[in-house]
């Protein structure tokens, strides 16, 4: 079957072409809304700017397809092998793509608003500038969860996403918007969230170590639990946000804005905290071993029970703040 | 005079080089020595007849001062053209300027249909035009013909760019070719001197102007500042400018000023408002300067005749305009009709609606004449118009049915030109009687109707702020029309303007249309997506945001080259997405045009930005009412 023929059955009104062959068919533009492409292999098969929306490609082999600007909002694409194809700008808009192999795949500023992607392999692919919000990326149990190791998701719009679980070790997040996510006990090892933005965002109990979240917007954003050992957080904002219980051991905190920022019960041993401002920040419980807190503000702050006997403490304001025994600085 | 008919039977179509030759000045010359003139003419005559002949050329027949001949080769008539010229030069050399004859040439590649005991066609129509722009002593041909002949022979050519030849629709571009090479060279000498000693057609002279105008240094700057004397907009988009030619934006504005200092009252108008304003006063000047010699002349060559036309389109324009009126009262939303051409005709929105049921209607569609005297201009209007509204779509429905229903008006017009010229006559006149009745100036009807309108709010009145800067006096009113002001957005996060794009537009025409508006219409190249790949939606944004310093270049820098992509891009529903989502992005205007004085005073502008509009505040109310409210 080729293009001509597939065009002409789908407006005599023919729209199953569940099974065929179409490798290497050039469709581009063609308008196919509604079609049934289950299990259609179009391996190669160039979509470009095609009409696609509400397609079925259920188990269809997209591998290497081109599917640049592609219209596939409310398609389904679940299972689908999309490994390594060109979906750079696409509309993906509340597809489904549980399930879906998009290993490689250039997603490049494409449009998945409200897509499903749970359990979907997204190893290795170019997310940049890439829409995500809305979309469904959870995990539901150990065996069915959203893998973008590797994948590039500088600039990403990721707000409001679920990522809960999700692997995103040494993932470039930079410049992503991450506002209000949830990341509960994701892997962020090593991940790249340099200028990300972190507002509000639930990142509890989730693998942080060695990351970089160099001048990243951390306001109101939620660690409890988190290890942040040996990450880089200098020059973040982070007003508010709550490390209550995280594990910042080795972490490098310097020139941060931590006003009203929670460390209760935190591991802080050898963090750096130069200039940062720790105004009013509540510190109980937590342990300073032989941590560096010089020119840091900590007025108002609340150290009751901290450990800062090995802390170095030069130049450190204290007016207002709590003392580990109870007192107030004066 | 004699009539040499040709050989050629009756009504036999023929495809040949059609060549005119012309005696320059020829009854000036008559009028002053009647006797010799005839015998040079007789004398030249024979001889161009015998060259052609030589050349294999037919004479089909005499105007008086030249011929009309045929070649069945482009090659070998424009030989023979040269040929002519130089034997009449040689024969001339040596000679008291009142001893000879000088001849022009028009060659062109045609149809010709002998019919009766004449000969035809648009061909012809359009070598006797050609021949006009001949230099005397020299040939003037079609780029057809010197497409054909260009690898045979060996010319002196100067390209004179595409011509508008009078009552021929297309261009004809045109070539000047002269004996020897100097005389090829464009310059002041060459347009001015030797030549020229007699009379030039009104046609010539607006020619010689515009060859001025258009290759002074600043002939930018002279555009902008014709375009905004007639469409009473600023316009810095090189790119709109394109599509309105300086030719008929000066024939509009001499229609509109009829003596020259009304023309210079209207520029200086327009240079009061500016801020560079010591450069376009030197601008005006050298339009002026320019215009001069072709505003000496009348444009009719027989005045009777045009009155007596006049009155005669009047009468079925008043007709038609009923008519039209009714059509536009029956249609399905006539309010919202009727508010566009409020709009229109007077610059400003009104919501109300027994103020709108109180509007003379067939009136304003004679207005529409006067204020958009091609269905260019009108589209154009009603374009700048409708961008700026909510409700894009329906009034995007009802600004066509306008420019549908107007159509005939437009069709009415006998002759592109000279039709157009007696309707704004005709019209000017009824213009000027209704103007009294109506408001006396912007603030007036503003003010009621802003006050009868109770849903105003002021977010609302920010809108209209920034509307103004396109639309003169609109005001107050219009901000109900219009999205509720969105706060002014930062630019440093852009996430919720890909957002908004992407939303509603996909996102790779949106990106191949911020890249074609940036690096040039998109090709579809390997090396076009390769450099589109390496781009993100963010950094084009970014980029625009550099290349469109104000909203209004964004907006039209975005529509034009969605017209340029075309179907294949989507375009115009991409460009109207990225442009209204990108509206909350840009400050208010701080050139509003027709703003109050001392609020544009109070405002410094920056220095990057060109000079816009400003209130003339002096302006009478008449030319106020007429000419600056429908400035959309």
């Amino acid at each position: 079957m080729d293009a001509r023929e597939l065009i002409d059955a789908y407006a005599r009104g023919d729209m199953d072409f569940k099974g065929k062959t179409l490798v290497g068919i050039d469709l581009s533009g063609a308008d196919l809304i509604g079609a049934n492409m289950t299990q259609v292999d179009l391996e190669n098969a160039n979509l470009m700017l095609a009409f696609l929306t509400r397609v079925k490609f259920r188990q269809a082999n997209l591998s290497r397809a081109r599917l640049g600007g592609a219209n596939l909002n409310q398609a389904d694409l679940s299972a689908a092998m999309l490994r390594d194809a060109d979906l750079h700008g696409a509309s993906l808009q509340g597809a489904d793509l549980r399930s879906a192999n998009m290993t490689l795949a250039d997603l490049l500023d494409a449009n998945l608003t409200g897509a499903d992607l749970r359990n979907a392999d997204l190893s290795g692919a170019n997310l940049t500038g890439a829409c995500l919000r809305g979309a469904n990326l959870r995990q539901e149990n150990r065996k069915y969860a959203t893998n973008l190791r590797g994948a590039n998701l500088h600039l990403a719009d990721l707000r409001g996403t679920n990522l809960s679980g999700a692997d995103l070790a040494y993932v470039d997040l930079s410049g992503a918007n991450l506002s209000e996510a949830v990341l509960r006990d994701a892997n962020l090892k090593g991940a790249n969230l340099k200028g990300a933005l972190l507002c509000n965002a639930n990142l509890s109990d989730v693998d942080l170590s060695g990351s970089c979240l160099e001048s990243a917007d951390l306001t109101h954003c939620r660690f409890p639990r988190s290890n942040l050992s040996q990450a880089n957080l200098n020059h973040t904002s982070a007003k508010g946000a709550d490390f209550t219980e995280a594990v910042l051991a080795l972490a490098q905190m310097n020139d941060c804005d931590l006003a009203d920022a929670r460390f209760s019960r935190a591991d802080l041993a050898r963090v750096t905290l130069r200039r940062s401002i720790l105004t009013k920040a509540i510190m109980v419980e937590a342990y300073f071993g032989r941590a560096d807190l010089s020119d840091a503000d900590l007025s108002e702050a609340i150290l009751e029970r901290a450990e800062i006997s090995s802390t170095t403490l030069v130049n450190v304001t204290l007016t207002g703040a709590t003392m580990p025994d109870g007192t107030i600085h004066g | 005079m004699e009539r040499r008919v040709s050989s050629l039977s009756q009504g036999q179509r023929l495809l040949a080089a059609i060549m005119i030759t012309d005696a320059v000045g020829f009854s000036t010359r008559m009028s002053m020595d009647e006797e010799r003139t005839l015998r040079l003419i007789d004398c030249d005559l024979t001889l161009i007849g015998d060259i052609c002949r030589e050349f294999g050329g037919t004479v089909l027949k005499s105007t008086g001062d030249g011929l009309l001949i045929y070649f069945l080769s482009a090659v070998e008539a424009v030989s023979c053209g040269l040929e002519m010229q130089r034997r009449l030069v040689e024969l001339a050399e040596g000679l008291e300027p009142d001893q000879y004859l000088d001849h022009r040439i028009g060659v062109h590649l045609g149809d010709i249909l002998v019919s009766e005991q004449d000969v035809m066609g648009n061909g012809v129509n359009i070598t006797a035009r050609l021949q006009t722009y001949s230099k005397p002593r020299g040939l003037c041909v079609s780029r057809t013909i010197y497409d054909v002949v260009k690898a045979r022979l060996n010319l002196h050519a100067t390209f004179l760019g595409p011509l508008h030849l009078k009552n021929i629709e297309e261009p004809v571009p045109a070539y000047q070719l002269a004996l020897q090479a100097e005389d090829t060279e464009p310059g002041p000498q060459g347009s001015e001197d030797h030549t020229c000693t007699l009379p030039m057609t009104t046609e010539a002279l607006l020619a010689v102007a515009l060859r001025h105008l258009t290759t002074h240094t600043h002939s930018l700057r002279i555009k902008k500042l014709v375009f905004a004397t007639y469409q009473k907009a600023w316009e810095n988009d090189s790119a709109v400018l394109e599509q309105f030619d300086l030719r008929s934006l000066l024939l509009s504005l001499r229609d509109r000023n009829p003596a020259l200092s009304d023309l210079e009252h209207q520029l200086q108008q327009v240079v009061a408002g500016l801020n560079r304003q010591d450069l376009y006063r030197e601008m005006a000047d050298i339009v002026i300067k320019q215009l001069q010699p072709w505003y000496a002349r009348s444009l009719f060559q027989n005045p009777d005749v045009t009155d007596e036309f006049t009155q005669l389109t009047v009468r079925s324009v008043e007709e038609r305009c009923r008519t039209i009126a009714e059509q536009f009262d029956q249609s399905p939303d006539p309010l919202r009709l009727r508010k566009l051409m409020h709009c229109l005709c007077h610059g400003s929105w009104e919501n109300d609606p027994t103020r709108l049921n109180q509007l003379y209607l067939p009136g304003m569609v004679q207005q529409l004449l006067t204020i958009a005297p091609t269905p260019r201009d009108l589209r154009y209007r009603l374009g700048r118009i409708v961008k700026h509204l909510n409700r894009r779509q329906q009034y995007t429905r009802l600004a066509n049915q306008i420019m549908l229903g107007v159509q005939p008006l437009y069709q009415s017009q006998p002759d592109a030109q000279a039709g157009a010229t007696a309707l704004v006559e005709a019209t000017s006149a009824v213009t000027a009687l209704a103007e009294p009745s109506g408001p006396s100036g912007p603030a007036g009807p503003v003010g009621s109707s802003a006050e009868g309108y109770t849903t105003l709010t002021s977010p609302a009145a920010d809108q209209a702020v920034d509307l103004t800067t396109l639309h003169g006096t609109l005001s107050n009113p219009l901000g109900t029309e219009i999205e509720d002001g969105a706060p002014r957005r930062d630019r440093s996060s852009l996430f919720d303007l890909r957002g908004a794009i992407i939303q509603y537009a996909n996102p790779l025409r949106a990106k191949i249309l911020l890249y074609s508006c940036l690096y040039g219409p998109f090709g579809y190249t390997p090396q076009d997506w390769s450099s589109l790949n390496r781009r993100t939606l963010d950094d084009l944004l970014q980029e625009t945001f550099e290349y469109c310093p104000t909203y209004s270049d964004l907006d039209s820098k975005l529509t034009i080259i969605a017209h340029c992509l075309g179907r294949m891009g989507d375009g115009g529903q991409v460009a109207s997405t990225i442009t209204q989502a990108m509206r909350a992005y840009y400050p208010h205007d701080p050139n509003v045009a027709l703003a109050p004085l001392e609020a544009a005073a109070a405002q410094p502008s920056p220095p990057e930005v060109a000079p816009e509009l400003s209130s003339p505040g002096d302006r009478p109310a008449a030319v106020a009412h007429a000419a600056a409210r429908p400035s959309a």
